[in-house]
């Protein structure tokens, strides 16, 4: 495969592969057309000819070997990669090489001024960093995975590699030490890369690796008796050896400006306790933990997660005293008697363990470490709760605050955590003590109840915690309580009503009216006048029997008509043109539209018609759009019959029977008659309504008579079209008399009388009726002007009694 | 929703009948004729119906109520009387005719003469109760149409002048009568559109 590979790329010489990517590019183009990658930096096209070192990853490892191995040992690798670096990593190494300088220039200040370390900021941060460190640890476990993975990788690909060049590459770090800007990471990885070379056993290396930085893990790996002190071609540079060397005095200034600041401070406060070289093997950050026994550190100190350390650093970090005109006074107080107290206790524990330790060290290091680590980490623990809860020794207690701050509502807060930063911010001072100040008696008295009340019920409602459920130890986070809390009364309002005078009078008169209807109805009886009821007997029996009279006496007092309306005269022209100019019988359509009230009337109106009519021998058809019509119609020529004996009323006459629908049937019927009107055996009957001569309508309703009318005249406008209409009927009939639409009416009574004077018809009864309507008449307007000339005289007569008095 | 079809229906029905008066001799028209026969057949169909709900209505009345049915009794009584006298005399017989017509003339005329008692006695006690000028006004024209309708003057033709001024008494009512016929006519068209654009629905129920 190696072979094929290397035709291949003797094949491809001419192509550029993407260092990226892996993707072939053409040998003049300046960026990968697949992922854009600067195919010609500046650094290689300066030295084109060296190797890049990254051609060691792409290459294959085979004949890498093979290269490594066949390659001059004077060409190192170190070499190769710290000149023919990419880009990237040029500029990282640049970056860090600034860093470092401007460490140093800050390290040198610092030495000038020890104080400043440990201001409140960098504590701060600090203690940031240890708080977070379970929750960086696994995010950092992810991440030393992938590196471990990457380094694994990278020492099966080039560990023969390495270990070849591992003498001269060892060389070029301890001459270029100083100027050497790779990281901590690329300089452990390649110790690493060095110590699996050569072949030493392998150390145990805890499960939970992965919870420890690699860093870590490589230097104290590296740092196991044996390997770093005994080795006389220690690859690893000559400024990590610092971190190892912590019984060497103290190193230079220049040196120590290649260590990160955030390891300075506390590495120059512990190179001095440091006295043992057993603790070599752990890193300077990981080393000033100098409260810890030396036989932790000689045990299992390689094995001691990142949890261990942080609560190590704590309790070192509490055992340093801090500058008490930067901390508060409570804090510094609070602290020193709780870091004394703990410092003596760990010191205590210390021996203790100390003793223990030595007695099982060479039997369970582990074991002893991890027991100590759980007696600190209870001692850490138990500080660390006593900072979480904060409230177990607050800078003042509620009861400590003075009486006259207690009902101010500034210091009343609303929440738990807010109480929590009043009580850090507001600090009693025991210099000024303020007496405690009273609101004058006068003020007492001006106060309203609303503005004491809700503080006393705020006071209480900030003290409750809740004990249960999942708001448990928050305060004041329920306000079911504020309802009952804060509960007032309703506002009292008066239940009288005002009302003014002028009301008090109109409903006083509201009150009479309906008292009163009730005692008319109660109390009085209808008087019964005498003279009224004398009145009304009198009017009665003079209408009564001057009708009587009038009907039953034939006198010359009543005259018979000499006026005829215009109508009735038409009327009476028409029916003798019917009779007279006709060869052949008239064919009359006869519709009956009355209920039978007005049947008497009817009859006097129609007697004579039927008569004049039974003359000639007319057909009559009866036709009705009410049910009781064909049947009175009947009624109506049998009675005008009885005078003409020779007319057959079988014959002559036929009952077309009741026309529902109303206006409906009215136009089906004037449409199309040979349907509607029932084929009967009278052979007079016309097969269609434009063969009736003439279109008699009996009635007392207008309406009906309307209905009729006006689909004569829509559908067949040259039918002739009578009417003998009641008197109630006459007035709504008039329009169409006046419009033509009928050709001659007989009107009431008084139409009757004129078609009798009219075709000289000496009906007696007839004439009965004239006279007892005429009289009637009379009588009636005779009444309504005497009783409105009584009341106009009652009228004037208690108009003028008045005036009189 | 039932009202939706109804109301297609009876708006169709309305403009094909409207359309066929619009324009005769055409299938409008004729579609107009058979729509006009269906509605007298379903109006004497309703008759038929309605009478049937009366007989059955008082029927049950008269089991529901014994003591206040007396009044259904008779009228069910008249109508068995009646309805199998016609049966078995036929309409034509003079003595079903007679029978029949005795008994609604007396029965009508009755309710007539009670009706005009009735408005001869509220016009007495209108006269008696408001005396104010609405009721002379309703005097005079109780009056003058008593003198015109009735004749009064119609012997009076030695008068000359009454001529004229009976003619301008007879307008009076013949005007009121126009006004009420043009006001019902245009009740009437505004029914009928509002039926035709759905507007209307009393058939809906």
């Amino acid at each position: 495969m190696a072979q094929i590979a290397l035709i291949v790329a003797k094949t491809m010489k001419n192509m550029k592969i993407c260092p990226l990517c892996k993707k072939e590019n053409l040998e003049d183009a300046a960026i990968c057309i697949n992922c854009g990658f600067d195919l010609n930096p500046s650094f290689s096209a300066d030295q084109p000819d060296q190797p890049d070192w990254l051609e060691s990853f792409r290459n294959d490892p085979e004949s890498n070997v093979r290269d490594s191995l066949t390659s001059d040992p004077n060409s190192s690798g170190l070499d190769s990669s710290s000149e023919d670096s990419p880009d990237w990593l040029a500029r990282v190494r640049e970056r860090k090489h600034v860093d470092e300088e401007f460490e140093a220039i800050q390290d040198n200040h610092n030495l000038q001024n020890p104080v400043l370390p440990n201001s409140k900021g960098t504590n701060e941060l600090i203690d940031s960093f240890r708080n977070n460190s379970l929750s960086t640890s696994a995010e950092n476990a992810g991440a030393d995975d992938l590196i471990d993975r990457l380094r694994n990788a990278e020492d099966d690909n080039y560990s023969s590699e390495i270990s070849a060049e591992s003498g001269l590459s060892n060389k070029i770090s301890s001459e270029d030490a100083a100027d050497l800007t790779i990281d901590d990471d690329w300089i452990s990885r390649f110790s690493q890369i060095e110590n699996s070379s050569s072949e030493e056993p392998q150390k145990v290396i805890p499960k939970n690796r992965g919870s420890i930085p690699a860093w870590i893990q490589q230097q104290a790996a590296d740092r196991t008796p044996g390997t770093t002190e005994d080795s006389p071609e220690n690859p690893v540079a000559e400024w990590i050896e610092k971190y190892g060397t912590r019984d060497e005095p103290a190193p230079e200034s220049g040196d120590e400006s290649k260590i990160p600041d955030w390891i300075q401070p506390l590495d120059d406060e512990d190179t001095g306790d440091l006295e043992n070289g057993e603790e070599e093997g752990f890193p300077a950050w990981l080393a000033d933990k100098d409260s810890l026994p030396p036989a932790s550190m000689e045990t299992g100190g390689q094995s001691q997660p990142d949890w261990i350390d942080e609560i190590n650093q704590q309790t070192v970090d509490e055992d340093q005293p801090a500058p008490e005109e930067i901390l508060p006074d409570w804090i510094t107080e609070d602290s020193s008697e709780d870091s004394s107290e703990q410092v003596s206790t760990v010191l205590a524990k210390k021996d203790i363990e100390e003793s223990e330790v030595k007695k099982t060290q060479s039997k369970a290091p582990l074991k002893t470490t991890m027991g100590l680590d759980e007696n600190v980490g209870k001692k850490a623990g138990k500080i660390e709760s006593d900072r979480s809860e904060g409230i177990a020794k607050p800078p003042f207690q509620l009861d400590q605050v003075p009486s006259w701050l207690e009902n101010n509502e500034d210091l009343i807060n609303t929440s738990f955590f807010e109480d929590k930063e009043t009580k850090e911010a507001f600090v009693p001072d025991s210099t000024n003590q303020i007496e405690p100040g009273e609101l004058p008696a006068w003020l007492k008295a001006m106060r309203p109840l609303e503005a004491i009340i809700p503080a006393i019920s705020r006071l209480t409602e900030n003290k409750h915690i809740e004990r249960s459920g999942p708001l448990a130890g928050l305060k004041g986070v329920l306000s079911s309580q504020d309802s009952n809390q804060t509960y007032s009364p309703p506002p009292m309002y008066t239940s009288t009503l005002n009302i003014t005078e002028k009301e008090m009078n109109q409903a006083a008169i509201l009150d009479q009216l309906f008292t009163e209807d009730v005692d008319i109805q109660t109390k009085h009886n209808p008087i019964v006048d005498i003279g009224a009821f004398i009145i009304r007997l009198i009017i009665p029996i003079l209408l009564v029997g001057l009708l009587v009279f009038s009907s039953l006496t034939q006198t010359g007092l009543i005259e018979r008509p000499i006026l005829f309306p215009s109508e009735t005269v038409r009327f009476a022209s028409i029916i003798n043109g019917l009779i007279l100019n006709s060869e052949a019988a008239p064919q009359i359509l006869v519709v009956m539209e009355s209920e039978g009230a007005s049947q008497a009337e009817l009859e006097i109106l129609t007697r004579s018609v039927f008569e004049r009519l039974m003359l000639k021998d007319s057909a009559l058809s009866i036709i009705s759009s009410t049910p009781n019509g064909t049947l009175l119609g009947e009624n109506l020529i049998q009675t005008a019959a009885v005078k003409h004996p020779g007319y057959d009323l079988d014959k002559r006459v036929t009952n077309l029977g009741y026309l529902p629908g109303g206006s409906s049937g009215i136009q089906g019927f004037l449409l199309d008659n040979s349907e509607t009107i029932y084929p009967s055996a009278i052979d007079e009957v016309p097969d269609s309504f434009s063969n009736f001569s003439a279109v008699l309508m009996i009635t007392d309703n207008a309406e009906s008579a309307k209905l009729w009318i006006e689909q004569i005249t829509l559908h067949r406008p040259q039918t002739v079209m009578l009417v003998a209409a009641a008197a109630q009927s006459v007035p709504m009939l008039m329009p169409y008399l006046e419009s033509n639409q009928i050709d001659g009416m007989e009107a009431g009574l008084y139409g009757a009388a004129s078609y009798a004077q009219l075709i000289q018809n000496e009906d007696s009864s007839l004439w009965s009726f004239w006279n007892m309507q005429k009289t009637g008449v009379s009588v009636f307007i005779l009444l309504i002007i005497a009783g409105g000339l009584w009341y106009l005289a009652q009228f004037l007569l208690k108009s003028k009694l008045p005036k009189s008095r | 929703m039932k009202s939706i079809p109804v109301t297609i229906l009876a708006i169709l029905s309305g403009i094909v009948v409207l359309a066929g008066f619009f324009f005769p001799g055409t299938m409008l028209s004729v579609f107009r004729i058979y729509a006009l026969e269906l509605a007298i057949i379903l109006a004497a169909f309703a008759s038929l119906i309605a009478i049937a709900n009366l007989i059955i209505v008082h029927w049950n009345k008269i089991f529901s109520e014994p003591r206040q049915s007396f009044y259904s009794a008779i009228l069910l009584a008249g109508f068995l009387c009646i309805f199998f006298a016609g049966i078995i005399f036929t309409p034509a017989n003079t003595f079903f005719s007679k029978f029949s017509a005795t008994v609604i003339f007396t029965v009508e005329s009755s309710l007539l003469a009670l009706l005009c008692l009735s408005l001869a006695v509220a016009c007495f006690k209108l006269f008696q109760k408001r005396k104010s000028g609405l009721a002379v006004v309703f005097g005079i024209s109780t009056i003058i149409f008593l003198l015109t309708f009735s004749g009064f003057f119609s012997t009076a033709i030695q008068f000359s002048w009454l001529k004229p001024f009976l003619a301008i008494i007879n307008s009076l009512p013949l005007a009121g009568a126009r006004g009420i016929l043009l006001g019902i006519s245009i009740g009437a068209i505004v029914t009928g559109l509002r039926v035709l654009i759905g507007a209307d629905r009393p058939y809906s129920g």
